[in-house]
This record gives C-alpha cells, structure tokens and sequence, in this order.
C-alpha cells in the first residue's frame, strides 16, 4: 500500500484528505450504515472465540437489535480473568501487540491489538494529524518528512503503538527518534525532544496540555531559562534562537515557542486542554488539537478543522449511550441493565455515558468506558459537517456527589472554577470527604505565588457558585458551606511524584488523581506537607 | 520546398500549443498546475510563433530571434512551476523564486543584448545563421540547471509512483522535454544550427501533450480534444475546397470577389448536400486514427447490441460479453456477477482470462460496492475505493475478495433502484488505463446488458412456465388415459355378471325355471328394467372410453333412413308424454361413411333428451340437411333451455345443467358426452343453440360422401 505521505508527494492531495478525513462528509445515516456493517463482521468473528461464546452464548446475535438485547454491558472486570494473563486462545485472532493502561486502582488494563486494529490506530491518528495542520475543509498542509515532535509514553501504552502504526503509513520525522524516545524515562524524552527541535526544526507538536503550557511558561517567565549547552553552539540553533529573539523584540514580549517554531499544528492531550486552549494558542501560535482514545479501543474521535468539537470516527468502534437517566441509575444500582441509544438517536445538549464494541476482532463487547460526553447543538459545529458533534465531560466515576446531587462537580468544572480564579496553581486535588458527620467539598491545592485558605476558598467559592448551578444551590440545601480548602506548602505535588517514582509506580499513577483521591493519597499529601512546612 | 517545410514546422508547433492552450482555457481547472501550464502553453506558443516570424519577416530577424531566444529559455520557468504544484512538490519553497529572479535579472538582460548571441542574420533559403556570444555559456548553465531540476522531479515522482496513469502522465510530457532538448542541442552544431530542429522537438513536444491529455487525462480534456480534432478536420477539408474553387473562380471570373465569394457558397452549398452526415463523417475518421480504441468499442457495441438482444441463456450471452470486452479494449481477465433473486447477493456467474481461476463468491447485498454502484455512480474504478469512506465498512474477508479479482473497474448494470449484475474488468495490457471513452462505451455496455438479461430472464421464465404446463398437461393426459382404461376395464368385468343376471332375469320371466306369482313377477320385472339401465350405462361407458376406430364401422349409410328409424321408435314415448314429434328430411340427401347402429344411437339420445326436457304437450322436431358437403342434423325441443355460459360444457361427461335435473329428469348425464363422442369419431362436429324458456336446438354435422367418390 502506497504510504500517505508518497501520495502528497505526488500531488494527491485530495485522495489523502479522502481516504483518512472523508468521514467527515459523511451524513449520518451513512455513518450508521458502516458502524452496523462492521458490526455484523464483528459478530461473526467474536462468536467463533471462547471470550465471543462466553459473553454472548452459543447463540450469537445476528442483528444489531438482537445484539444489543442480548449482550450486556461488560467492563474491564468481565475480560481480567483473561486479558491479565495476556491469554491468546480466547479470542478471536492473534494479537500482533499487547497495551495496557492503568485501572484507577492502580492495576494494569491489559488490551490485544489485532492486525487491522492496529493499522487502525495508526489510521485515525494520522487522521488527526491531517486535521491538526488543516485550516479548512480539504486543505493538505502535512508534507513527507515533516517535523514531528513528540513526548508520549514509550510502549506498550497505546499511544506508541498508535506512533509506530501511523509511521507505517506516513514518514515522519520523529523527534527524539522512535528507539531513542523509548530508551528514555517520560522526564528527559521531553527534555530531549525539545533540545532536538531547536536544531531540526518543528511542524507538528504532540504532547499533554500540561506539558505544552509548561513549556509556555517556562519561556514566557524569561527565556535565560534556557540552559547552556554544547547543542546550542549548532549554527542552525543559534539562528533559530537569533531569530525568535528578534520576532519576539520586534513584538516587545518575551521569548515564546511559536518565535522559535512555527507549527503547522499541535495535538495535546488531557482533560485540562479545553481550559488552557487559548493560552496554549499564544505561546505556540496555533490552536492545539484534540483527539479523544484510549487504550481499549485505540482513537475514537478527533476534532476537525474548526477545532471544536469531537467527531467519532465510524471505523473505529461501535458506539452506544446511555441517557442521563439511565446511566444514573445503573449508578444506584450496580445490577441494572440500563438502555442504550445509537449515536442518530442522541440529542444536542444531553450528556450521555459512551458504551463501545470492538471491531475487526477486537474482543471488547458493549464496553462501558465510563465517560461521559455531551453532544453540541448544530450551530456550534461547522455547518458543513453532517455528524453530531461532542465534548467529554470527564467520567461518571469521577464526579463528586455531594448529599445526593449527582454530579455537582466533575474535573473540567472544578478546573475551570480554579482557573477562573486567577490564582496561579502548581497542582490540586478535589475529594469529598466527611467532616462531623457532614459531606464537605475538600480541596488540596499547592499554590505558586504565598496566598492564604480563607482567599482561595473565598475565590474559589465564588467562582463555583457563578459557573455551576448546582454548588449554588447547595449551601441552601444544606445550610451551610461545603467547601473546604487546604493550601499545600511548595513542591508537595512534587515530592509526592518523586516518592511515587522511586516506588515504581507507574505513569499515570505518578500525580494524584485530581478528584475523589483516596485517602491513603491524601495523607501521603499531607505527610509531605508536614516535612516541608 | 525547404522553405516550406521550414515555414511548416514551427506553423504546426504553433497550431499545436494554441489549440492546447484553448482547450486547457475552456475546461482546466482554476488551480495552481493549470494556470502554470497555461503560461507555458502561451511561451511554447509565442517561441514558436516568433520562429515562424523570423522565416516570414525578414526585415526584422533580430527582434523575432530574441523572442526566440527568450522564450526558448523561459518556457522552463512555468514548466518548472507546473511540475511542482501538479506534485505537490513546495519544497525548497525558495526554488521558484530563485528560478523566476535568475530569469528576469541574468537571463533577460544577456539576451536582449548581444552576450548571449552576438549575431544574427537570415540566410539562403529561409534559414537563419547566428553567432554565439561570450555569455552564452551562462545561458546554457541556467538552462540545463532548471531542465534537470524539472527532470528531477519528474524521475523521483515517476519512481515513486506504482499508479500507470500517474507514471504516463509523466512519461510523455517527460519525452516531449527530452525531444526539446535534443532539438536545442542539435542546433547548437554549427553545420545544422540553421535548420529548426528546435522546432521539430517542440512539434514532438506538442504531440506528445497533445497524446498525454487525450489518453492520460492530463488535464482531463479528452472530450474537448476530440471535438477539436474532428473540427480541425473539417477545417482543413473546407479549406482545401475553398483554395480549390478559388482556382477556379481565378480562372472562370478573372478573381472578381463577388464572382469568388458566389463559386465558394455554391461549392460549400454542394459539399453540405452531398455530405450531411459531414460531421460524424469527420468524427469516425478522427476516431479511427487518433482514438483506435474507442472506434473498435463503437463497432463492439454494436455487434454486443445485436447478440444482447437475441435470447440464450445468461451464462452463454456473459461469457459472449466478456470475451469481446477482453478482447476489444485489450483486458487481461474480467468476471460478471448477477443476483438470482430480489434482495439476495450477487453471485459469480462466469469469468474470463483468470489464471488461476476464481472460486466461488458473491457480493452481499449491503456490499458497499453494489452500494455505490446502485445510488451513486454506475461505474467505479479501483483506484477511488481508498477515497470512499464508505468502504470502510468492508469486512476482512470482502477486502480480500476484492484483491482476489484484481479489478481496475466495476461497472454496474442497471437495475430498478440498484443494480442487477456487475461486470469486474481488470486491467488493460501494455499498461493502459481506462479512459473517459471506455467509461461510456462499458456504460452503454452495461446498459444494453441489463435489457438482455431481462430478456433472456423472461425468456427463461416463460420456457419455464411452458414446460412446467406442457407437463402438468402430459400428467394431466395420463392420468386421463389411466382412468378410461381403469373404467374400460371394470365396465367389461361388470359386463359378464350382469349378461348373466339378464340371461337368468329373462330365463324366469319366461317361467324356463318355474312358475312365478305375480308379485315374484313384478319384482323380477324391476330387476330386469334397472339391468337393463346398467347395461346401458356400461355400453355408455365402454363407447365413451373407447378410441374412435373401435366406436364405428365405416360403410355408406343413409342418415335420413336411420333418423326415421329412430324417430318411429321414439313415437310411443312421445305420445306417452304428449308430445309432437316430427321428423323434416330433406330429399337426396348425400350418403354418410358412417356406423348406422352408433348414428342410432346419437339420435336415440338426443330425441330422448329433448323428449324429457320437453313439457307435455310440446313439440320435438328433427330436421335433417344437406350443407356443403356435410350433413347437419338439428333436434329442436321447446324445454326449458339452457344458460348461455353453460352450452360448452353439455357436452362434458356426467355434466348437468342444474344438479337437480338429475333427479328430476334422471338419467347418468353420458348420453350427451356418447353423441359428442360418436359424432367426432365420424369426423364430426357438435354443437347447441338455446334460449331460457324457449327451448334448445341440438346440431351435428358429419362429412357427407361427395357424389363423385
């Protein structure tokens, strides 16, 4: 197969922006019709394999109504008697890749990739990419060896898989390197892939929101941060450097990346992107892309040209959601079955609980991931796009229920709250807890600049009451005030990471989770509080 | 000669890069590639043209040979902008610019003064001798920097590429550059530098750009193209006429105008009369020398037209197509599938040149294949199917099927809201794709093709149906045959015991075995009267199941005689039930080869018939004539008549008009059946007339022996 990036280079562009963003023209109906077409495939491959016998019978549906009434809801626990043990003979093909994630719990999710999943992966990713770097409809700005710099975990976490698949099917040019980037821990591979860029140059940026507006800062703070290297004395860096100073100068601000760079695109990843999205455009100059995946189903969306909302792409997964009223009570009640509906029955403006099947022999059936999305009226999306549109609103595990009201804050509302505040924040922590028999709203946050309890909860109070209906309400509710606030010293964040590390934790387990953080976490927090007050 | 010839050269180049430039004017698109390739056209052109200045207009050689010199190494600037957007290609993004400054700032200004040609002057014969200057050596180096930077690309994008059409759409335009490029460099051979070799390379050029568009799609002109060429033709048949009459209007009206302009409207006049079909005269002339393909495709259509209406059987007629497709427009293999049922998949009917050949298979209904093909465009090459999303719906399996046939196209044929087969074409030999012309013959094709397979489908259906009741119908006769013979068999079995019965019946009535009282008398009397109502209905029976040959004996018999006979029998029951019979025979009645006692019986039946269905106090009347040669027979009752609707079937065994009749009126309802029956064996015919509440006319004829035999 001609590789996407030898199509550009033959003037093909159309074909490319057909062939991986064509889905975008798609009405809905059509996009139904490829969903249950794979479908069908996919029953018919699952069924033949233990795990197919054991989660939908001797009896496989045929239909997709069958289908949905005849599997049930399944989560990560239905495949781990299996998938933990990374066995192969109960499924449907032969992985060619195992990934893992990790639980919340702290325990690894374990996901085969088949052949065309795993092709797939790399599909949608550059999918993303084409739209990252577009500025309409059809525009085919990615050229063959473009700089492509990158920070994202080494494998086997999906996102390198989806890296190796999407470089077998467009050149690159990596920075760091594939090989190198993997030989590295996450801390220097984004040290290195920044030092390298000032030398070769950068196109395309990928990284986690936070890291992008780390870098941001870091620049924006003075640029004398940058530490003298043997690198720096590249002629081509020198110019670079000579050169974002001069835009900069010729500005009157400090040095920024978008001086040193200038990006055709930047990906970032992270509940906070949406948050931090126009001050990430200032510091890089473009306006960062979104793509929505994770580890069991690989990318499932990604934003378009507009760079609003998300667009499920039809290949990937079969989608289904459960309504508000449905998902909350299957929260109730652990046993429940709740329904479903197919994306051309949602609404505009509902939020709704994603629930996704595997295909091409992927082994995941009616899956519930637990996120929680809501779709976007039509006039908020590019009118020429026919799909429905949508953005996560985090995950139904992670919203705070205070005294019954279910989800009175969810991670992208506190975050937006905390921003809104002003206060300048190295990192936080929101949990409910219970305080003399009482549900209070605790917060742990370590600060940047000194500022007292009562000034962030005053704040932060405040700004919650505007910006969520619920919180308003509640001190009414309740008769008093549920918020609580605890301010850090210093690096807390920081040493907790440290002390994480040197325990071997993984990844993702390095910060505290920013909401419901348990309490083993917490008196970790506060442990190391107390040695650094 | 060399004059003309050399006047020639850059006049057809000319001609060739302004008909280009108008077609690429009329339907090129509006992006970067066309607009760099019209102002190549236009250099191209004007090098040309100013070429064929410097031969005509000698008087100012030096200006046209700087146009000449300009453009010759100008041309290269927009061709180089063409390569890079038709590539893609937008780095160095400096390139351009670097070309187009070196251009205006070193390039122009050497050769607009005396550094790169230091002279230049007309020579004998329309030639042209010119002296290399002291910079010349620059111009050269620019010159072949942008040739082999455009050649660069080229190569690379070639070497690339696996698609046939991207890589023809290279190589010509990549030839017709070499082709300039020998030309310049024969011309810079002092001993040929005169002649317009440079020329003869630009014509090449043209042609081969000319053949690129037509064939290859370069700019996807091909219909504008072969409009133009036909045009072009007629052009140049008007103009030889034209030049011809005005030969001889020179010579009849001393070149008076209006005397020429008369002889030229009569002549055109004349051409127009004499040739209506001028045009598409023009055009298969055309088609036959630049676009072969397509003028064995129109003669292929027609001759697939004339077998695609003729009725055989599906597979047969695809098999037929596919060969002549192969065949015609030069395909390695090709296959045909067709659905056998509504809503069912399409299944693999016949293949032709597949090594190894394919298994089995079949679309699926919902195939986004038979998808496209139904709702959106009858044909699709394979080339498109990675840029449909649709197709990202084909399962694992279906993608393999797809690479098992090695399609290039799939056609559709036409189907009530989707489509009813497709054919599978692979691709063509020598490496050449399909064009817009092959897309409309292969549509016409497919078309043509559903009809026929609507007819063979009715005729295959409609044989069926033949069949299907010519064999209920033999079941039909068997099971007939069967009966009669079971009934002939039984009624002979009954015929024994009951000759017995009556023989003993008859024995005691006549006392042979005893005295009887009269009550025993009686009752033996019953028992003789109702056997003698089964012997009848066996002898009934036995006739009717009989074949004709056994029914009658032939001999010459008088119908009157035997009529009167049976008519003077029937007198007594007629007078019992008070009715009139009478009997009308016509004299010299014609004799009839027939059986006396059978024709008995016909009357028998039919005078007791109309008897007993006549009220008391009727009239029953037997009327016999002589009517072209036949002998018709009428027996009139005035009974109750009999509906309309129902005379056919009187004559059908056991048939009663009202099934209370039979107990009113008695009898087996054969007697009708038995005269139908016997008069037939004679070679006769049966028929009634009848009106409700007036009475009933019963008709025979029978074939009357003709005086002379």
């Amino acid at each position: 197969m001609v590789k996407a990036s030898d199509l550009i280079e033959q003037g093909r562009h159309a074909e490319v922006w057909q062939q991986y963003c064509g889905f975008l023209d798609l009405d809905v109906a059509q996009f139904m019709k490829i969903q249950e077409r794979l479908l069908l495939e996919e029953l018919q491959l699952v069924s033949k394999s233990i795990l197919g016998r054991m989660l939908m019978g001797d009896e496989p549906p045929q239909t997709v109504e069958a289908f949905r009434r005849q599997v049930p809801l399944t989560t990560y626990d239905d495949y781990a008697l299996y998938f933990d043990e990374q066995r192969e003979d109960v499924l449907p093909e032969k992985p060619i890749a195992w990934a893992h994630s990790s639980g919340r719990g702290g325990r690894y999710k374990w996901v085969p990739y088949g052949p065309i999943v795993y092709r797939k992966l790399g599909e949608a990713a550059l999918a993303g990419f084409l739209l990252c770097t577009a500025r309409q409809r059809g525009e085919v700005r990615l050229r063959k060896r473009d700089v492509f710099v990158y920070n994202t975990p080494a494998r086997p976490y999906m996102s390198a898989y989806a890296m190796r698949s999407m470089s077998d099917q467009f050149d690159f040019t990596l920075v760091p390197p594939l090989e190198l980037a993997e030989s590295v821990s996450f801390q220097e591979r984004i040290e290195l892939a920044f030092r390298m860029a000032l030398r070769q140059g950068m196109d395309i940026v990928g990284s986690l929101s936070s890291v992008l507006l780390r870098v941001g800062e870091r620049f924006s703070h003075g640029s004398r941060s940058l530490s003298l290297s043997r690198d720096l004395l590249h002629p081509g860096v020198i110019w670079r450097i000579l050169r974002g100073m001069i835009r900069s100068k010729l500005q009157n601000r400090p040095l920024l990346p978008r001086d040193l760079w200038t990006l055709k695109g930047a990906m970032a990843g992270g509940t906070d992107t949406s948050i931090y999205r126009p001050q990430l455009a200032a510091y890089w100059g473009v306006e960062v892309h979104e793509q929505y995946g994770c580890t069991e189903f690989g990318i499932m969306a990604t934003q378009a040209w507009d760079r609003r909302g998300l667009y499920f792409l039809p290949d990937i997964a079969f989608y289904e959601f459960i309504p508000p009223d449905e998902w909350e009570r299957s929260r109730q009640d652990p046993t429940y079955q709740p329904r479903t509906l197919l994306l051309s029955e949602t609404k505009p403006g509902e939020r709704y609980e994603i629930v996704m099947t595997s295909l091409h022999g992927g082994p995941f059936l009616r899956y519930r991931l637990h996120d929680l999305v809501q779709f976007t009226a039509p006039e908020e999306r590019d009118p020429s796009i026919a799909l429905p549109s949508f953005t996560i609103k985090g995950r139904t595990m992670d919203l705070i229920d205070l005294a019954g009201f279910t989800g009175v804050i969810d991670e992208q509302s506190a975050w937006r709250a905390l921003a809104a505040t002003g206060l300048e924040f190295a990192e936080w922590s929101l949990r409910k807890e219970v305080e003399r028999d009482r549900p209070v709203l605790h917060l742990y946050i370590e600060l940047k600049a000194p500022t007292s309890a009562d000034e962030v909860h005053h704040r932060l109070d405040a700004e919650l009451r505007i910006s969520n209906p619920f919180y308003s309400d509640i001190e009414k509710m309740l008769g008093y005030n549920p918020l609580r606030v605890t301010v850090l010293p210093r690096e807390t964040f920081l040493h907790y990471m440290y002390k994480q590390q040197a325990a071997g934790a993984d990844l993702s387990h390095l910060k505290p989770p920013r909401l419901n953080a348990s309490d083993a976490v917490i008196a970790q927090l506060k442990e190391i509080a107390a040695t650094l007050a | 000669m060399q004059s003309l010839i050399l006047t020639l050269i850059p006049a057809l180049a000319l001609a060739g890069y302004v008909s280009l430039g108008v077609v690429v004017a009329l339907r090129g698109q509006n992006n970067r590639a066309t607009k760099a390739f019209m102002v190549y056209l236009l250099m191209m052109a004007l090098w040309s043209l100013s070429a064929l200045l410097l031969r005509l207009d000698s008087a100012r050689t030096i200006v046209w040979w700087r146009v000449v010199s300009l453009m010759a190494t100008g041309f290269l600037v927009p061709l180089l902008a063409f390569v890079r957007a038709s590539l893609g290609i937008e780095r160095p993004s400096w390139c351009l610019g670097v070309t187009v400054a070196a251009y205006l700032l070193i390039i122009v200004p050497l050769n607009l003064q005396t550094q790169a040609v230091s002279s230049v002057a007309g020579a004998e014969g329309g030639l042209v001798q010119y002296q290399l200057g002291p910079m010349a050596i620059l111009v050269a180096l620019y010159w072949f920097s942008v040739f082999f930077t455009i050649v660069g690309y080229w190569v690379a994008a070639y070497r690339r590429t696996t698609d046939l059409v991207q890589r023809n759409r290279i190589r010509y335009p990549l030839l017709g550059l070499v082709a300039v490029l020998l030309g310049l460099l024969v011309n810079t051979i002092p001993k040929w530098g005169a002649y317009p070799f440079d020329h003869v390379g630009n014509l090449i050029n043209a042609a081969l750009l000319t053949y690129t568009i037509a064939r290859y799609r370069l700019l996807d002109l091909t219909v504008v193209l072969r409009r133009g060429l036909a045009a072009g033709l007629i052009l140049l048949v008007v103009g030889f006429i034209y030049l011809f009459s005005l030969i001889v209007a020179q010579a009849l009206v001393s070149a008076a105008w209006p005397g020429i302009l008369i002889v030229v409207i009569v002549l055109t006049s004349l051409v127009m009369i004499a040739a209506p079909n001028l045009f598409e005269t023009a055009q298969g002339a055309v088609d036959r020398l630049f676009f072969r393909a397509r003028y064995d495709a129109r003669r292929m259509l027609r001759e697939l037209s004339a077998a695609a209406v003729t009725l055989r059987p599906l597979d047969e007629l695809a098999t037929m197509l596919l060969t002549r497709i192969n065949e015609t427009m030069a395909v390695s293999h090709s296959a045909f599938f067709i659905r056998n049922e509504p809503g069912g998949p399409l299944q693999l009917l016949t293949q032709v040149g597949y090594d190894p050949p394919l298994p089995a298979m079949s679309f699926r209904q919902d195939h986004p294949l038979i998808e496209h093909l139904s709702h959106h465009e009858q044909m699709l090459s394979t080339a498109e199917i990675p840029r449909l999303f649709i197709f990202r719906s084909l399962w694992a399996a279906e993608v393999a099927d797809l690479e098992r046939l090695q399609a290039q196209v799939y056609v559709g044929v036409p189907d009530e809201g989707g489509v009813l087969g497709v054919f599978v074409l692979g691709p063509m030999r020598g490496q050449a794709t399909y064009s817009q012309e092959d897309y409309h013959v292969l549509a016409t094709l497919a078309n043509q093709t559903a009809v026929a397979i609507a007819n063979a489908r009715l005729y295959r259906e409609a044989r069926q149906q033949a069949q299907e009741l010519q064999r209920a119908n033999e079941e039909l006769r068997q099971l007939d045959r069967m009966k009669d013979e079971f009934i002939h068999t039984i009624s002979h079995e009954l015929r024994t015991p009951i000759t017995f019965l009556r023989g003993y019946v008859e024995a005691l009535l006549a006392d042979m075995l005893g005295p009887l009282n009269e009550q025993q008398r009686q009752a033996l009397q019953t028992v003789a009267e109702r056997t003698e109502s089964v012997v009848t209905l066996v002898n009934d029976v036995i006739t009717l199941t009989k074949n004709a040959d056994a029914i009658v004996e032939r001999r010459p018999i008088d119908v009157g005689a035997v009529a009167n006979a049976c008519v003077a029998s029937a007198q007594p029951l007629a007078a019992k039930s008070g009715i009139d019979l009478t009997i009308e025979c016509a004299p010299n009645l014609p004799l009839v080869n027939g059986d006396a006692q059978r024709l008995g019986q016909v009357f028998d039946n039919l005078i007791g018939n109309a008897i007993k269905f006549s009220p008391n106090g009727g009239a029953v009347a037997v009327q016999i004539q002589a009517r072209n040669d036949r002998i018709v027979v009428a027996v009139r009752d005035h009974g109750i008549g009999i509906p309309a609707d129902q005379l056919e079937r009187v004559w059908e065994r056991f048939y009663q008009v009202d099934q209370g009749s039979t107990r009113r009126f008695g009898g087996s309802g054969l007697g009708l059946a038995i005269v139908k029956r016997i008069v037939e064996a004679h070679g006769g015919r049966v028929w009634a007339e009848s009106t409700l509440g007036v009475g009933s006319t019963f008709f025979f004829s029978l074939p009357a022996i003709k005086r002379s035999d």
